[in-house]
């Protein structure tokens, strides 16, 4: 249902954008500052939304917007794009971004224009000084922009009716609230529908549709011993429409709710583990996302800007191409218009390129990278895969990703396996992981704290390891973490089974929260990794009720 | 005896107050059974109203309402002479009990009832912890220098006030506020300016373990204009202008505002066109805000009764009680039960504080012998009892904090023999000018002992008034500093004046609404310090013609 004009067609039917246009040209035209490099790229992104946003908690409100979201952003590029202030450390760097009226008027945006433009760009030249005094581009360095000709179109989408969310989270938050106490319950919802416009100096004029309705029902439970335990149910859509019927939600919200019930009677995870683990279900799909993601994005970290506070910027881990990651078979590809009908679909990109098809990795080897306009040596530039918000640098991201064995196992196959793999670590059984935590859902009213949960390994931790015998006898049991993960272990793939697909939030560059992010839709097997190491992680007593909840 | 007072209300139909009564009373009689029980738990539920509308550049920047309910609990356990709150001394990574607001579902008495529960819970393991650690802290540190115990136990106190709804005409104000922005826009003297109402309803429900059970509140409107620009040389000035009411019906008139507009477009004018001023040290006449800013950082905030059993603390005016600290003519009290003052509603009015006590007026300085303290439950040996100034914001403390404070003179003259007065010191002190300021944005002090004990009221408008006859001239980019003993001992004269300020201060329980109310003062000698000056450039190019406006041109 998407339809696509040449956007000559439309231009005279938004002023607002037409006055952006002009501030633009503008700004372009007489921005300059003595001994300066010259302005060679300005680029506005124009969001006209209507959002909700909202908590509800045990059939209450905790907090509920609903209103028109306008916001702009701008980035400046300063230089040439062989070498401008991009791409180095630090957050003064031209790209800015800020809230708009209400109510937007040609007016007001042209003098917000102004005035967010002014200051970008100042930032920008101080920011290419900066680059400049502290970094000696190489020979065969790629250059930070890949120009490319004006792209003009409008696609647009019907907007969706949210009116219906606010009392489908309360209804979800009251079913929460019905039996064993949690510590914590909530529904959150974020939706969002307009158009997110993108305009800039070489001509380029995008109008996309920004169609998403996420809600999130999560729960947290503390044991008796004092663990805190989390759960949760995603959803991501295109439109409230798209959502499962009210019946399904409620029996998911609910199943997760008897999930944590039946953890908090579960015993400890009480060995120090060794030997093959078994990932399905959510967890299959979430060991590629924290371990493989990282390696197939390709636009480059920012130079180190060392500062007197410590190096800003740098902190990705290399990309390599032509590193092995996988084992021998496997395949893995971001195509994202695989899914369609998903959620995280895009016919282009936040750049206004063309979606691509990439075959990211081949027999197990990284062959391509995710790419945006911004180079990397040895890769000119974008193959369409450019996500960003407002304000900040377009990044290849990951939007639908495919995860391919070179062979399926059944689940016999795979437990024979891993029983067989076991065997040779001394034991008759084997550890079974269905699903991670999400450190998104862990941190919600944790508060804010300079010292984050010990994250020293990339694996949130689990919400329960099964340990699976022999004779398939399943013993659920909690408080186990992961211990020593690095993204080899993906090397160490002794066996794959049933396809899952799942959608998570891939945090955007500010950061993830409980709604926003960008969506993004997985396909991965089940996982049989040779060898991890599985440690006990016993809850603080301290941390626990002394009191007994209240009765309903 | 106390939980049968409680459990008692409970005939009354479901409302914030009996879940709160009922649920605090169940766990607090299963933490009685744990080895070191609370001996005073207190509970309270803030649910809230507010609209905001705001226009910017011409155009409707904000309109919306939203509601919230938030919670606190305090929780006390040892006894009254040391208890969990005692500060500690030296570093502590436990220093601080400050936490991030609780907010939960409002309209739910599950949510309430889970939320007390775990609240309840958790802030007595907190406390629980702290006591062990406070008292080892005693043990090891040296003796302290005792000036009251930690918590006065207090009768309770009971009442059901009414508090009115919000009664916001919202499209009306959306076009005024935008007609008003419209002609901000238009003038290139301002590079940004906003104009907002905002409206909030606050209930509080409190209940305590001594048997206080209070439901009350406040409504408060507030009506302000801001507008800023950047000057050649970097400097960033600004107009601020700001009506507080209790009720919205009381705010000014369109009319009002649009004369506001005009001024505010005029005096961005005149202050891109005044100087910046010097370093300065000479007589001053403090404008009626000002002085009442000057009043609450110099002597309000250094009269706060915790402060004076702090070790950190600065202790200014600890042992001056009977004392003189002021001329004869100054007196000073800060009394929360003063709703309107000379036509002006002032903004620190209450009924109840937030440790359930009635308001009741602070007398600080009786014709400028120093009397006393504002005081919440936290006793001092010579000052016992609370006088109804424990207050905090949601997610702190409560401490003692001002209210309304109301500074008079028995002793006044007018406005221009005021200002002959201040000309005559500038002459003996054999100066080319002395200072009269307008006004003020707002200000701060330090009050601890590690760093300097110093205010800074932060002037936006002052003039210089020149001996030799010459027109006064408006100059930016001071402000007023120094130090308490010093300011104090330089006042002259008071004016006949009175001005109501209406602010929001900011301390270690939170910000909390207050207001100052003062006449217009001459100092024999006031000091002066640059003020931070902005290092960015103007905007590059000029503000963009908007619609009917002339062009932006220099400024």
């Amino acid at each position: 249902m998407i339809v696509i004009w040449l956007i000559s067609a439309l231009a005279a039917d938004n002023p607002v954008l037409d006055s952006l246009g002009e501030e633009m040209e503008r700004n372009a035209a007489e921005l300059s500052l003595p001994q300066a490099p010259p302005l060679y790229l300005l680029r506005y992104q124009l969001a006209q939304l209507e959002s909700i946003s909202m908590v509800a908690s045990m059939g209450g409100v905790v907090r509920e917007e609903d209103l028109m979201t306008n916001a702009m952003g701008v980035e400046v590029r300063v230089g040439s794009p062989e070498y401008d202030n991009t791409g180095f450390g630090g957050w003064q760097n031209g790209f800015m971004r800020t809230s708009l009226p209400l109510v937007l008027t040609p007016e007001a945006v042209q003098a917000t224009a102004w005035r967010l433009t002014d200051r970008a760009y100042k930032q920008a030249v101080e920011q290419y000084g900066r680059k400049d005094a502290q970094f000696t581009a190489p020979e065969d360095y790629p250059g930070d922009y890949q120009m490319l000709p004006a792209v003009q179109v409008e696609i647009a989408a019907a907007p969706s009716d949210g009116s219906g969310l606010s009392k489908l989270a309360l209804s979800l938050s009251q079913t929460l609230s019905d039996g064993p106490h949690l510590e914590r319950s909530e529904v959150h919802v974020g939706h969002e529908t307009g158009t997110l416009w993108t305009i800039d100096t070489t001509g380029t004029r995008i109008g996309r549709p920004v169609s998403e309705t996420t809600m999130r029902a999560l729960a947290q439970l503390r044991t008796q011993d004092g663990q805190l335990i989390t759960h949760h149910v995603l959803w991501s859509v295109p439109t409230p429409a798209e959502l499962p019927d009210a019946v399904t939600m409620h029996d998911q919200v609910r199943q997760m709710h008897a999930d944590l019930n039946a953890l908090n009677e579960a015993a400890n995870f009480d060995t120090e583990y060794v030997g093959p683990v078994l990932f399905t279900q959510d967890a299959a799909v979430d060991l590629f996302r924290w371990l493989l993601v990282s390696q197939v994005e390709g636009t480059p970290a920012e130079v180190p800007f060392e500062s007197w506070f410590g190096d800003l910027g740098g902190y990705k881990d290399p990309v390599r191409i032509g590193r092995r990651v996988l084992p021998p078979g496997w395949q893995v590809v971001d195509d994202p218009q695989s899914q369609p009908d998903h959620v995280s679909t895009y016919p282009w990109d936040s750049e206004g390129t063309p979606a691509q098809s990439v075959t990211l990795v081949a027999d197990g080897i990284v062959k391509d990278l995710l790419m945006s306009r911004v180079p990397r040596k040895g890769m000119d530039g974008t193959n369409g895969h450019a996500r960003s918000w407002l304000g900040a640098r377009a990044e290849g991201r990951v939007t639908q990703l495919q995860v391919e064995p070179a062979k399926h196992l059944s689940e016999k196959a795979l437990h024979k396996q891993a029983l067989k793999t076991a065997n040779a670590y001394d034991r008759d059984w084997y550890l079974k992981i269905d699903r991670l935590q999400e450190p998104a859902v862990r941190q919600v009213g944790q508060g804010f704290s300079i010292f984050s949960e010990s994250e020293e390994t990339p694996l949130p931790q689990p919400l329960a390891v099964i340990r699976v015998w022999a004779d398939g006898r399943e013993e659920v049991l909690r408080g186990a973490a992961f211990a020593n993960v690095e993204r080899f272990v993906l090397r160490d793939i002794i066996g794959a089974g049933e396809q899952r697909e799942t959608t998570w939030m891939a945090p955007m560059q500010w950061g993830a929260g409980t709604t926003n992010g960008f969506p993004t839709w997985t396909s991965a097997p089940d996982v049989l990794i040779g060898e991890m190491e599985v440690v006990p992680v016993p809850g603080d007593p301290d941390d626990a009720p002394l009191v007994p909840p209240p009765s309903k | 005896m106390i939980n049968i007072l409680l459990y008692l209300s409970l005939a009354h139909a479901a409302s914030p107050e009996d879940v709160v009564v009922a649920e605090l009373t169940r766990v607090n009689d299963i933490l009685q059974d744990q080895e070191e029980p609370p001996y005073y738990v207190a509970a309270t539920v803030i649910d809230s109203t507010e609209i905001n509308i705001s226009a910017r550049d011409g155009t409707l920047n904000e309109s919306g309402e939203t509601g919230r309910r938030t919670l606190d609990v305090d929780m006390r356990i040892g006894d009254t002479t040391l208890d969990n709150t005692h500060p500690l001394r030296g570093f502590s990574a436990l220093d601080e009990d400050s936490r991030s607001p609780l907010y939960l579902a409002q309209d739910s008495d599950a949510a309430l009832r889970h939320a007390l529960w775990r609240e309840l819970d958790a802030r007595y393991r907190d406390a629980a912890e702290r006591i062990v650690v406070v008292r080892a802290n005693q043990n090891v540190k040296v003796a302290e220098i005792q000036r009251g115990q930690d918590f006065e136990q207090v009768k309770a106190s009971v009442d059901r006030v009414q508090t009115p709804e919000l009664d916001v005409d919202v499209q009306a104000w959306e076009s005024t506020l935008v007609a008003i922005s419209q002609a901000l826009s238009d003038s290139p003297a301002i590079h940004i300016h906003e104009i907002a109402l905002s409206a909030i309803r606050e209930e509080k429900t409190f209940v305590d373990t001594d048997g206080s059970r209070l439901v009350h509140g406040r409504t408060h409107a507030r009506v302000s204009l801001q507008a800023s620009a950047t000057a050649e040389d970097g400097d960033v000035f600004s107009v601020f202008e700001a009506i507080d009411v209790h009720l919205a019906r009381s705010l000014p008139e369109a009319d009002t505002l649009h004369q506001w507009a005009l001024d505010a477009i005029r005096r961005m004018e005149d202050l891109h066109e005044a100087p910046r001023g010097e370093p300065y040290s000479g007589p001053v006449i403090l404008e009626g805000q000002a002085t009442g800013v000057f009043f609450h950082e110099v002597l309000g905030h250094r009269v706060e009764g915790h402060r004076q059993k702090r070790e950190d603390e600065g202790q200014t005016f600890a042992k001056q009680v009977g004392y003189p600290i002021l001329p004869p003519f100054i007196s000073v009290v800060d009394d929360p039960t003063v709703s309107n003052l000379a036509g002006h509603d002032l903004n620190g009015f209450y009924a109840y504080d937030d440790e359930g006590s009635p308001a009741a007026p602070a007398q600080l300085v009786e014709d400028g012998i120093f009397r006393g303290f504002m005081m919440g439950r936290s006793p001092l040996d010579d000052f016992a009892h609370t006088n109804g100034h424990g207050r905090r914001s949601t997610g702190n403390l409560p401490t003692s904090r001002m209210g309304n404070t109301l500074i008079t003179s028995s002793k006044t003259v007018t406005r221009a023999a005021l200002r002959d007065q201040l000309l005559a010191e500038v002459r003996q002190q054999k100066l080319e000018y002395g200072y009269i300021v307008e006004d003020i944005e707002g200000g701060f002090t330090l009050t601890g002992r590690t760093m300097p004990n110093a205010f800074n009221v932060r002037a936006t408008a002052s003039w210089r008034v020149f001996a030799d006859g010459r027109p006064d001239e408006l100059v930016r980019g001071i402000d007023l500093v120094g130090t308490p003993l010093v300011a104090f001992g330089n006042l002259l004269a008071a004016g006949d004046d009175p001005k109501v300020f209406n602010g929001t201060c900011g301390a270690e329980s939170g910000w909390v609404p207050v207001s100052a109310v003062a006449p217009s003062v001459l100092f024999s000698k006031l000091e002066f310090q640059l003020k931070e000056k902005g290092q960015e450039r103007p905007p590059l190019l000029d503000k963009p013609a908007q619609d009917g406006a002339a062009d932006g041109g220099d400024l």
